[in-house]
């Protein structure tokens, strides 16, 4: 007599972590940096997903935490893979900020208030900000617009087809204040210097908060990054990272309509982190330096959001009051 | 032991030994093979032919019209 081989008493399901020794590696080294406690991983059950979890918005604050939700729609991500489906190196995680819905600011009025209190400190305030804010995250301000305005003039030129002459070009620079359009060309020596002291001089007037957040970015974007070189990891991507940021100078200005053009194309293929850094979480010092990378990151966007909503407050300006719901890359 | 607290030296320690701990029998059957060089290379072998084969023969079956009984 034959008889088949029963599957009695067999597991019949089996589920297995991959890597999992790297997400106990990284617990440690935040316990050793002092942002993972005991009473946190008490609070956790013991869980080292939700230890790790709890640690980091622990250390970032959730007062911290509901600033930039409010502001920027940013998602933070450790993994073992430095783009979709590309494998790090064994033993090596990433930690990844990206961007999922842009901040807005509104600065025209902020420019024409620090005009009246000085001349030349609107535009000195201006120029401050974004210089800094490239050497930290992608944003989309003028000089975008100007090039999509250029591209677009270059299709105009090209087509010559039915809809050749039917172009309508969004005229950029006119969107500009005149102290910042005045600013645009033949810039002297230590320009940057002299923008950033005339900060310094003025950071005890009647604009000393804005001042102040824009004194302590341009502080913060130029120390070291610590972060990836994007040259590193953007092959595996399609496009840079989205824009942090939209910076107009009025509502519904030739700037936010190229944004809003540029922004229907952004979502449809993979885009860069807006941070990226790679590291060993057994190598103390790597894992100091990822952190470092973050919190830099972080703290930028922290003055950011706070000089934002004390633009809005007191220029009395709503701000993401206006409707951008259907911008496909809505700012937030 | 009453009044005992679990010091950060402490914690660090119980997660260096997770990240040591070797996994439990269910999942030493599936980490095995993951494991296993020849394994991986089969495995990456076997998933590229498919695709290939998944992507010259995009040939679809004609549906079974005369199997089935007649409804009644």
């Amino acid at each position: 007599m034959q008889a088949l081989p029963s599957l009695e008493g067999q597991p019949t399901a089996y589920s297995h972590g991959a890597r999992g020794e790297l997400l106990y590696q990284f617990s440690a080294a935040l316990v050793r940096a002092g942002i993972g406690t005991p009473e946190i991983w008490a609070d956790c059950g013991g869980i080292a997903v939700n230890f790790v979890k709890l640690a980091i918005m622990n250390r970032i604050g959730a007062g911290n935490g509901d600033l930039l939700a409010r502001n920027i729609e940013y998602y933070l991500q450790v993994s073992d893979v430095a783009a979709p489906d590309e494998l790090l190196e064994f033993g090596k995680l990433a930690v990844s900020i990206s961007c999922g819905g842009c901040g807005y600011l509104k600065i025209g009025l902020a420019i024409e208030s620090l005009e009246s209190e000085a001349e030349g400190l609107g535009a000195a305030f201006y120029w401050t900000l974004i210089q800094s804010l490239y050497r930290v995250m992608r944003i989309y301000d003028y000089g975008d617009a100007e090039q999509y305005e250029e591209r677009l003039k270059e299709y105009g030129e090209s087509d010559d087809g039915e809809s050749s002459g039917q172009y309508e070009f969004p005229e950029v620079e006119r969107a500009l204040p005149e102290c910042i359009r005045k600013t645009l060309k033949g810039h002297p020596d230590h320009w940057r210097l002299n923008n950033r002291r005339m900060l310094i001089r003025h950071c005890n007037g009647r604009h000393k908060e804005w001042i102040e957040h824009v004194l302590t970015i341009a502080k913060l974007a130029r120390t070291a990054s610590n972060a990836q070189d994007p040259s590193e990891y953007g092959s595996y991507y399609d496009e840079p990272p989205l824009p942090s940021l939209l910076v107009v100078f009025e509502d519904h200005d030739a700037i936010s309509a190229c944004f809003d053009e540029e922004s229907q194309y952004m979502l449809e293929g993979s885009s860069e982190p807006a941070l990226c850094a790679v590291f060993s979480p057994t190598d103390q010092e790597e894992f100091l330096k990822a952190m470092r990378a973050v919190e830099r990151f972080v703290r930028v966007n922290l003055e950011l959001c706070e000089l934002i909503e004390k633009i809005q407050g007191d220029k009395g300006d709503e701000g993401r009051g206006r409707d951008r719901s259907d911008a496909p890359l809505r700012a937030a | 032991m009453t009044g005992w607290r679990m010091t950060p030296a402490d914690l660090e320690a119980v997660l260096k030994a997770q990240a040591a701990a070797p996994p439990d029998k269910q999942n030493e059957l599936l980490v095995r093979p993951l494991k296993c060089k020849e394994t991986l290379v089969l495995a990456e072998a076997l998933t590229d032919a498919i695709s290939r084969n998944y992507r010259q023969d995009t040939k679809t079956l004609a549906p079974p019209s005369e199997i089935l009984p007649p409804l009644q």
